[in-house]
């Protein structure tokens, strides 16, 4: 065998062990305590997400229970996401009808009736005093 | 029997008259117990209580019917007076009624505030548009531009729902009538900015 061929035998065996190492994927083993980390700072930021939303559903429930003149229901004073401290917008006047409501009737009847009064104490003035002279007459 | 009329019409009157004269006195005996109360915070703890409560839970405490629950001050018409909750005839005979389930003046919502047309709004129809109004209600003091002067008939829905804060003053018009009025004086208040202030701060 030639020394040609011995060269050829080498890189025609050694060519595809390069080769499939180049191209081997290295798989490390799971880190477990990192897995474990990663899948509950998952799990907190799903969970804040989630209460959030739930949080802003409660808000435009709120929202549209007042707007159609539906008392709310309180918030739970424990869940602390769905009552942050700078969002509560109650609006106050819930209970006013949705349509408007009449403006309360303020007609008092007071000077009506001081102004009968006087009216009736000038008619009996008049009367008592056109007896008078007849009386004397008499 | 013309004499015998005479008395009877001299006494009728005469009693009509002393049960004027007696309401006219019980509400002015009755405002200035509201003021007292005012006065004495005790008023404006309970109002602060209510609004605290309706902030946190969105419902709001009952206060009762007659209870001193704000002060409202119109220097254009001279006006110095402290609101009642209710707007029955015993509260406005004392004094301006806030209509219960609108909201506290500054609060978010229409703040509605009545009074008699013949009593403590006889000169609410000379504001006019530029006006200012001054309420205290628990502890916020909050001064008010009036923006809108309008008639209405009494059947009206003029009262309405608002998201921002609205002050709305009403009375029986006309103002100067005898007998159930046909029509309503409303006067629209909005709150002048950066000029909220903590009524405990200022005393």
């Amino acid at each position: 065998m030639s020394f040609r061929r011995v060269i050829l035998l080498a890189l025609a065996i050694g060519i595809p062990q390069v080769g499939r190492a180049q191209f081997t994927t290295f798989i490390p083993p799971r880190n477990k305590a990192a897995d474990s980390a990663k899948a509950t700072t998952a799990v907190a930021q799903k969970t804040k997400t989630d209460s959030v939303i739930n949080a802003q559903l409660t808000n435009m429930k709120t929202w549209v229970d007042s707007a159609a003149g539906v008392a709310a229901p309180p918030l739970a004073a424990t869940d602390t996401a769905a009552a942050p401290s700078n969002t509560p917008v109650i609006v106050a006047d819930t209970a006013m009808p949705a349509a408007g409501t009449r403006a309360p009737a303020t007609a008092s009847n007071l000077p009506l009736i001081a102004l009968t009064g006087f009216g009736l104490l000038v008619v009996g003035t008049i009367l008592v005093g056109g007896a008078r002279p007849a009386r004397q007459r008499a | 029997m013309r004499k015998t009329f005479g008395y009877v019409f001299y006494i009728a009157g005469g009693l009509l008259l002393s049960f004027a004269a007696g309401q006219y006195a019980i509400g002015v005996l009755r405002a200035d117990q509201a003021r007292q109360a005012w006065d004495s915070a005790e008023a404006k703890a309970t109002v602060a209580l209510a609004r605290s409560v309706a902030f946190h839970h969105g419902k709001r405490e009952p206060i009762v019917d007659g209870a001193p629950v704000a002060r409202l001050v119109i220097p254009h018409i001279d006006l110095d007076e402290i609101v009642l909750e209710g707007v029955g005839d015993e509260e406005l005979n004392a004094g301006p009624g806030h209509l219960p389930g609108s909201a506290f003046p500054g609060e978010r919502g229409n703040a509605v505030i009545s009074a008699h047309r013949d009593r403590h709004f006889n000169h609410l129809d000379l504001l006019e548009a530029g006006d200012t109004i001054t309420t205290e209600s628990g502890a916020i003091r909050q001064s008010w531009v009036v923006v809108a002067k309008r008639v209405v008939d009494k059947d009206a829905p003029a009262l309405v729902r608002s998201i921002d804060p609205v002050l709305t003053l009403t009375t029986c018009w006309p103002i100067r009538y005898l007998g159930p009025a046909p029509e309503r004086l409303i006067v629209t208040a909005k709150p002048l900015p950066r000029r909220d202030q903590r009524v405990a701060a200022r005393s």
